[in-house]
């Protein structure tokens, strides 16, 4: 499998889990951890052919101007899914911090306790 | 599918996600609200053509209700039964004393002890000591009728006030569906705090009078009383009120006038109110009391109970001879001009002496104490002349006793059982509409955990495609 190819079947695998996280259930998200998991294996799998092949090993190795455009284009991709995924794991949190949690208003704002007598500074 | 395609499905992904937050925020900002109905978030999958531009994903669709309105109709109608009977055993357990069953108060244990003094003063018919006794026992007799009756009154006109607010609260309900009507119209989508409100808003109107919601088309409620009477209508309130009626020729002018409800046209509706506070209060109000005290069509077991002990003792004692050889003179007076006023006004005659109790019966032949004996046997005489629909004065006392009593045993009961029915229809509607905050809670820390752990292999992935971009530099 060409650099390429890996590139296509991660972008792919990437695009499955952007539109299935549109359904946020927990057995939603287990499938994208799953799907995520193999690219991995797709990205850092044993090359197909030898072309060309950039494994993540040490030693140079050969790509092209394509190549590096297809690994920029996958890596802008993987980078808005993380933006998506962030962006819910903030809204989890501060939903529960909203709901669950002590100390905050029904605002959501940090309820602030009573302050301390201040200290006179009258001598 | 280019960059603008990823950016637009990433757009439409947060956007879909909030929502569904959204909603069990709102769930849960709600999940003490009266009438809230849980809402479930809905995702709509759009059409999948990329030679077209359509680029497929999914969007968030409004929030559905989980409300089922034939468990709301449920909850509705037991809460209207079970103010049905609350308030009976509420207004008739403050009747319930002046018959107390047992015979130690009230008006049974008056008369008991009247009797029982007449028969003292059988057995020594000289003596003054009984004959003081017996006009003790017959003053208490009349103070304790007088007493009955001003309870009776007393519930008559607390009822009435009750009947005169529950209206008031009927009417004010009616308006805030009104309300909710134009306010649904001026929304084409549903709203779950307007449609906890009205939900809200017609579980208490049942309590108060059993009421009918039609869920028209255009999502305004059509309320109908005892589903009759127009109460709202669209945009449109018809307002109810409550009113004295007394037929066209009374037997008795002067009695208190039965309640009558009335719709807005100024017909009368009685008969359409079928349940809640309201059905209660007339059914007592309009049924049993009348019974009890009398209105323009009746007098009423209490004063018949009333007259009958008046007449029929006066009538014993006139046929006598007192001390002194005279004819005996009355022991009770009352106000006879109404049939309706026995009791209230029954007392002993202010003209009465222990010296002018006749108890010698002239005969022939002549009983000296032949008077007090027929008195003190007249609770029990079955002689038609001594006898109330049938039945001797003590028995048919004793009847009505046990008709409020079993009355009173009825409402209590019904309110029971429709405390639990109402109970449990509320607990099934909880089941299926109401908000569980643990549920929601479990379902966004899953969805957290899960998030995080999805972001980990975003990192990887990142740091690995990083590291190609290195290698093929």
């Amino acid at each position: 499998m060409t650099l390429k190819q890996r590139c296509q079947a991660g972008e792919a695998k990437l695009e499955q889990v952007s539109n299935a996280l549109l359904d946020p259930r927990p057995e939603i998200l287990d499938y994208c951890e799953a799907e995520l998991q193999e690219v991995v294996a797709i990205l850092t799998g044993e090359p197909a052919d030898s072309v060309a092949a950039p494994v993540v090993s040490d030693g140079p190795v050969a790509a092209d101007r394509a190549d590096r455009n297809d690994l920029l284009r996958l890596r802008h991709r993987i980078r808005l899914l993380g933006m998506q995924v962030q962006n819910a794991v903030n809204l989890c949190q501060g939903w529960i911090q909203l709901d669950l949690s002590q100390g905050y208003t029904e605002q959501g704002t940090p309820a602030v306790p009573p302050s301390e007598p201040a200290a006179s500074f009258e001598v | 599918m280019g960059l603008f395609a990823n950016l637009t499905s990433s757009v439409r992904a947060l956007n879909a996600f909030e929502q569904s937050l959204e909603v069990a925020q709102n769930n849960v900002s709600n999940a003490s609200t009266a009438g809230y109905a849980k809402q479930l978030a809905t995702l709509n999958a759009l059409p999948f053509q990329p030679k077209t531009g359509l680029l497929g994903g999914v969007q968030a669709g409004a929030p559905q209700s989980t409300r089922d309105e034939y468990l709301e109709q449920a909850v509705q109608y037991q809460n209207s039964v079970l103010g049905n009977y609350t308030v009976q055993a509420q207004s008739l357990g403050g009747v319930e004393p002046i018959f107390d069953v047992t015979g130690q108060t009230g008006i049974i244990a008056a008369l008991n002890s009247m009797f029982q003094s007449f028969s003292a003063w059988s057995a020594n018919p000289d003596s003054a000591a009984a004959r003081q006794d017996v006009l003790s026992k017959a003053q208490d007799l009349g103070a304790s009728f007088q007493q009955a009756a001003s309870v009776l009154s007393s519930v008559t006109g607390n009822i009435g006030n009750q009947i005169d607010s529950t209206v008031s609260q009927i009417n004010t309900l009616a308006s805030q569906v009104r309300d909710y009507n134009v306010q649904r119209g001026q929304s084409s989508a549903a709203d779950s705090g307007l449609d906890a409100h009205l939900h809200d808003t017609l579980e208490t109107l049942n309590g108060l009078a059993g009421v009918t919601a039609r869920f028209e088309s255009d999502g305004s409620v059509t309320l109908l009383l005892g589903g009759q009477t127009p109460l709202v209508i669209g945009n449109h309130q018809y307002s109810l009120q409550s009113g004295n009626f007394t037929p066209a020729v009374p037997v008795n002018p002067n009695a208190t006038p039965s309640i009558q409800i009335l719709d807005a046209n100024g017909q009368d509706v009685t008969g359409h109110v079928v349940g809640g506070t309201l059905g209660g209060l007339l059914t007592v109000r309009n049924s049993v009391l009348p019974g009890l005290q009398g209105d323009s069509q009746q007098a009423g077991a209490l004063n018949l109970i009333a007259k009958k002990v008046a007449d029929r003792v006066n009538q014993l004692l006139a046929s006598g001879k007192d001390p002194s050889g005279n004819a005996g003179a009355p022991l009770f007076t009352y106000d006879a001009s109404s049939a309706v006023n026995t009791a209230r006004s029954l007392a002993i005659d202010p003209n009465i002496t222990s010296n002018t109790l006749a108890a010698l019966d002239p005969g022939p032949p002549q009983v000296a104490n032949g008077i007090a004996l027929s008195l003190s046997g007249l609770g029990d005489s079955t002689a038609a002349t001594d006898t109330i629909a049938g039945k001797s004065i003590l028995d048919f006392l004793n009847g009505q006793t046990q008709i409020i009593g079993q009355q009173v045993a009825s409402a209590t009961s019904g309110q029971t059982v429709a405390q639990q029915s109402l109970t449990q229809a509320r607990a099934l509607r909880t089941q299926v509409s109401g908000v569980s905050l643990n549920a929601e809670a479990i379902n966004v820390m899953e969805l957290q955990r899960g998030y995080q752990a999805i972001s980990k292999m975003i990192t990887v992935i990142d740091g690995l495609t990083d590291t190609l971009i290195n290698m093929v530099q």
